[in-house]
């Protein structure tokens, strides 16, 4: 599975656990909120209307008392007003009551016993109202003046004695509609409890399930981060390090899987042995160039650049210590050239350097110094056995001819020998060698002439 | 991590909701009117609640009364009256939208200024816009008004609540589903209460309190208990509860005291034999102790009246003492009249508490003389039925709040049916005067002409006393009209 896949599919988990959280918790929030707003809508409103339709109930008695003392007819029918106003909105209190709590035997208890209620209210009404009538009669005089109406004393009594009866069936009314509302109280107060405990309950488990959802969401967010340490940041880190390195090794690399990474890491491992390669190639190709700096394309010997080199950078040394120089030039080149061509004069060249590098003493530098002339320095021990060595070479030259095809060719070399002048300096010694070659060719060539250590040798310029 | 901060965010969010929903609620105010309005269209009913609710706060005027009872431009920003006084010119307000997105311009003003003249209106109130002869339409932003004869009372009265505009494609809706041009979109009406909120798209500086919910509690025991249980943000017509000395103890509650155009009338049926004769009416006037009635306000003492004229106009005559409280004089009066010791009269009392302990003073007082009375109580919807619209009562107590509204003795189809041909042209003469000092001697003379007449009995000016919590500002102290401007209120 790729490192996009797996990273996604973390990305998609962590993202439904989160929304799982988040649901839960609105889902919680709006049960939490529709039972309140049952609790304050529905069920606190129920007790508040069912405390006030009690409240009216009992306030029924402090009416049926105002009725009961009413001196007047003001008096009366304000006390008649306020029964009227109290039933019509015990009526109302009720009929709200029945549309929060769905109707039941109960209400009808209510209603039977407010409607027995005002019914008595309103016989105390009439009666109260004869009582006042029959007193301002009897205060006015109606009837004998002077003396009370025997027959209005009478009624009067009669009156009062009815008012008496209806009171007392007042008092159990009213006690009737206080015991038929107070249940609705006492049921509805029941229903909140109610309801406040699977709240309640229900609450502690919604924070229970919200407790492990959270810590889900940490575990998978600690997974996320243990993934993207293993699979991506160490990793990563493991292969900077391979980079990093002074020369790095594609072997060092390490390809682990197949996803994204893995496949980076093989790019680069490629690209690192690719540029290792190319290295190599360099090197050699640099090996070359610096050989054919350093050589004679022809002979294969070194060349006079890099003899001159080699003594500048031994001129110190070469000071200190004894060596000898010799120059060597093939006779009558010009005439092999000339009969045979340069092809042949090449070959002769070559066969000089062969016969020449081949007896040269360990220690000794050999260079082709132009054209077919060479130049040899023997430092150090090589010095006493440059003559002989030398010499022997000539002789060899001169005692083989070359042959080219079923042609002999005499071939000869002389040789100019110096060793190392007072004061060490190289190019007088160069010099006094080519002197001596000059010598040896004035001589009759196919010799070796060595320079003789002359007077002004010594303090000579330099 | 991140997924983390978007669980924060998210709970953020959730509790940010929360708390702009508290905030929401916490702006609202409740309002208590105690009368049920027959319907919410203010230019189709005398009922006060509805203007009460609805006018400056759902529907508005080309102008509009304030506080101190001036004319000030609503949706005319400014109108020019013609030499001659037979012309005036409006020039509105533009960008204004009624609550359902129509654009309001010329076209809809002329439409409601034309349903308000037209002959056939409902509307209770267009007798006082009878001299408009023609609307023109200029052009989208203004229209001229053609009078048949120069109103200076005019620009006034299109501020009252039966000149609202409203919309050709919403008026007739407008009873159950009113749409205006005021700061307050309807919202609904179920039983007893009605809620209001902001209008988005309102022209003016939206108003701070976001929604009201006014609540119409016809029954006094219920009404004082939503005050006492503290239900009740804002009351305007708090004088006459009985628990009006508690709530004037309380720290919560404020009561302001404020004056009112309401004149309280003991109002009689002319059609009902007994009051064909003035002796009757002026026998009633006699019997009723006006001073003893106004304990029906423990903490105010309005001023009595003795005409239909309030106290506060200029033209104000003091007639409180045409007929002083004496039974004799009744009584005799009535013995004049062949009444004595047999009438029998029935008072039907509109649900408010002044008049329903109003009729309880006077029930005493006619029983006291000799009259036999029953005491019919009412439902506002079926006192506006039966007394207002059908005209089938004897005697009414009720308080006329509309301002300056001496001419209901001058209309035919009124509730009273006093028909007085001297009345209507003395009233036409009001009418027809343009000199201020004579129109008020001609108003002096009708104020005289009613009281002499006896044509109802007269009794006090409505005391204004707004309850309201201490926290919520900005209501009007007096009433010159019936309005209870939301508008204007705050919480602090």
């Amino acid at each position: 599975m790729g490192l996009t896949t797996r990273s996604v599919a973390l990305t998609a988990l962590m993202t439904l656990v989160t929304l799982g959280v988040i649901v839960l918790a609105l889902a919680s929030f709006s049960q939490y909120r529709s039972t309140v707003t049952s609790l304050a809508e529905d069920q606190t409103r129920g007790l508040l209307t069912a405390s006030r339709l009690l409240q009216q109930s009992e306030s029924m008695v402090a009416s049926s008392a105002m009725l009961l003392l009413a001196e007047n007819h003001f008096h009366r029918r304000q006390a008649m007003f306020e029964i009227g106003d109290r039933r019509e909105w015990i009526d109302r209190l009720a009929s709200e009551l029945i549309e929060l709590r769905g109707s039941d035997a109960h209400f009808e208890e209510i209603f039977q016993a407010r409607e027995r209620l005002v019914e008595n209210l309103a016989q105390l009404d009439r009666w109260v109202q004869q009582r006042i009538d029959l007193r301002a009669d009897l205060r006015s005089g109606v009837g004998s003046p002077g003396e009370p109406d025997q027959a209005d004393l009478v009624q009067l009594a009669d009156v009062e004695a009815r008012i008496a009866e209806l009171i007392r069936a007042n008092r159990m009314l009213s006690r009737d509609l206080g015991v038929a509302v107070s249940f609705h109280v006492g049921d509805i107060r029941h229903d909140i409890q109610q309801t406040v405990d699977v709240l309640e309950k229900d609450i502690a488990r919604r924070e229970t399930i919200l407790k492990s959802s959270v810590v889900g969401v940490i575990l998978v967010v600690l997974a996320t981060v243990v993934f993207i340490q293993r699979s991506v940041v160490g990793r990563l880190v493991t292969l900077q390090r391979a980079i990093a390195r002074e020369r790095p090794v594609a072997d060092d690399i390490a390809v682990m899987g197949r996803d994204e990474i893995a496949r980076m890491a093989q790019t680069i491992r490629h690209y690192v042995a690719r540029i290792n390669h190319n290295e190599q190639r360099i090197m050699a190709m640099n090996d070359e160039l610096d050989f054919l700096a350093t050589h004679d394309a022809l002979t294969q010997l070194k060349n006079r650049h890099y003899f001159e080199r080699t003594l500048n950078t031994y001129r110190e040394s070469l000071e200190d210590q004894p060596y000898c120089v010799a120059m060597i030039d093939i006779d009558n080149f010009k005439l092999v050239n000339d009969r045979h061509g340069h092809d042949v004069g090449d070959e002769v060249i070559r066969w000089v350097a062969d016969l020449l590098q081949a007896n040269m003493p360990e220690g000794s530098l050999l260079a082709r110094y132009g054209g077919e002339e060479f130049v040899a320095l023997f430092p150090g021990e090589a010095a006493p056995l440059a003559q002989d060595a030398l010499e022997r070479t000539r002789e060899r030259i001169s005692a083989a001819p070359f042959v080219i095809g079923d042609q002999p060719i005499t071939v000869s070399v002389s040789i100019g020998l110096a060793s190392r002048l007072p004061g060490g300096d190289y190019a007088l010694t160069l010099k006094a060698a080519d002197e001596s070659l000059y010598q040896a060719k004035r001589q009759g060539r196919n010799r070796l002439v060595v320079r003789r250590r002359r007077q002004d040798d010594e303090g000579g310029p330099r | 991590m991140i997924r983390l901060s978007t669980l924060k965010m998210a709970l953020a969010s959730l509790c940010l909701v929360m708390l702009v929903d508290h905030a929401a609620a916490s702006d609202a105010v409740q309002v208590e009117l105690q009368l049920q309005p027959p319907h919410l269209d203010p230019t189709q009913t005398a009922s006060a609640t509805t203007a009460e609710a609805m006018h400056l706060n759902v529907f508005q005027g080309l102008t509009r009364i304030d506080r101190e009872g001036r004319v000030q431009p609503a949706l005319a920003r400014h109108w020019a009256v013609a030499d001659d006084g037979r012309s005036i010119r409006f020039e509105l307000r533009r960008g204004v939208l009624f609550h359902d997105g129509e654009v309001f311009d010329a076209h809809s003003a002329a439409f409601s200024l034309e349903r308000l003249v037209n002959e056939t209106s409902d509307n209770p109130q267009h007798h006082l816009f009878q001299a408009i002869q023609a609307v023109e339409v200029i052009d989208e932003d203004e229209i001229e008004l053609i009078l048949s004869r120069a109103d200076a009372l005019l620009p006034f009265r299109l501020g009252l609540s039966a000149a609202v505009m409203v919309h050709p494609a919403s008026a007739g809706d407008n009873r159950q589903q009113p749409v205006g041009t005021g700061p307050y979109r309807f919202v609904g009406w179920r039983d007893d209460t009605l809620h209001l909120e902001v209008f988005d798209g309102y022209w003016g500086q939206r108003p701070p309190i976001s929604e009201a919910v006014f609540h119409f509690t016809a029954n006094r025991l219920e009404l004082e208990n939503g005050l006492n249980e503290g239900l009740i943000d804002i009351y305007p017509d708090g004088s006459s509860l009985g628990s009006y000395l508690q709530l004037a103890q309380r720290h919560d509650y404020v009561i302001e005291d404020g004056i009112s155009e309401g004149e309280v009338i003991l109002a009689l049926n002319h059609a009902h034999a007994p009051f064909a004769d003035r002796r009757v009416r002026r026998a009633l006037a006699h019997a009723i102790d006006r001073q003893a009635m106004l304990d029906i306000y423990p903490g105010n003492k309005p001023p009595l009246i003795g005409s239909h004229f309030s106290p506060l106009h200029p033209a104000y005559v003091d007639l409180a003492d045409r007929y002083p409280h004496d039974r004799e004089r009744a009584r005799a009066l009535l013995e004049e009249a062949g009444v004595a010791d047999s009438l029998a009269l029935t008072l039907s009392l509109p649900p408010t508490i002044y008049a329903e302990l109003g009729g309880l003073y006077v029930a005493s007082d006619l029983e006291a003389v000799g009259i036999k009375v029953e005491l019919e109580r009412l439902t506002w919807g079926e006192w506006l039925s039966q007394v207002f619209t059908r005209h089938d009562y004897q005697m009414t107590l009720v308080s006329h709040v509309e301002p300056l509204d001496i001419d209901i003795y001058a209309r035919d189809d009124y509730y009273f049916n006093y028909h007085s041909a001297e009345f209507r042209a003395l009233w036409q003469a009001i009418e027809s005067t343009a000199d201020e000092a004579k129109r008020h001697r001609l108003m002096a003379r009708a104020q005289r002409l009613l009281a002499d007449e006896a044509v109802n009995v007269f009794l006090f000016m409505k005391p204004h006393q707004s309850i309201r919590k201490t926290g919520l500002k900005g209501a009007w102290g007096n009433s010159p009209i019936p309005a209870l401007v939301l508008e204007e209120l705050y919480w602090e």
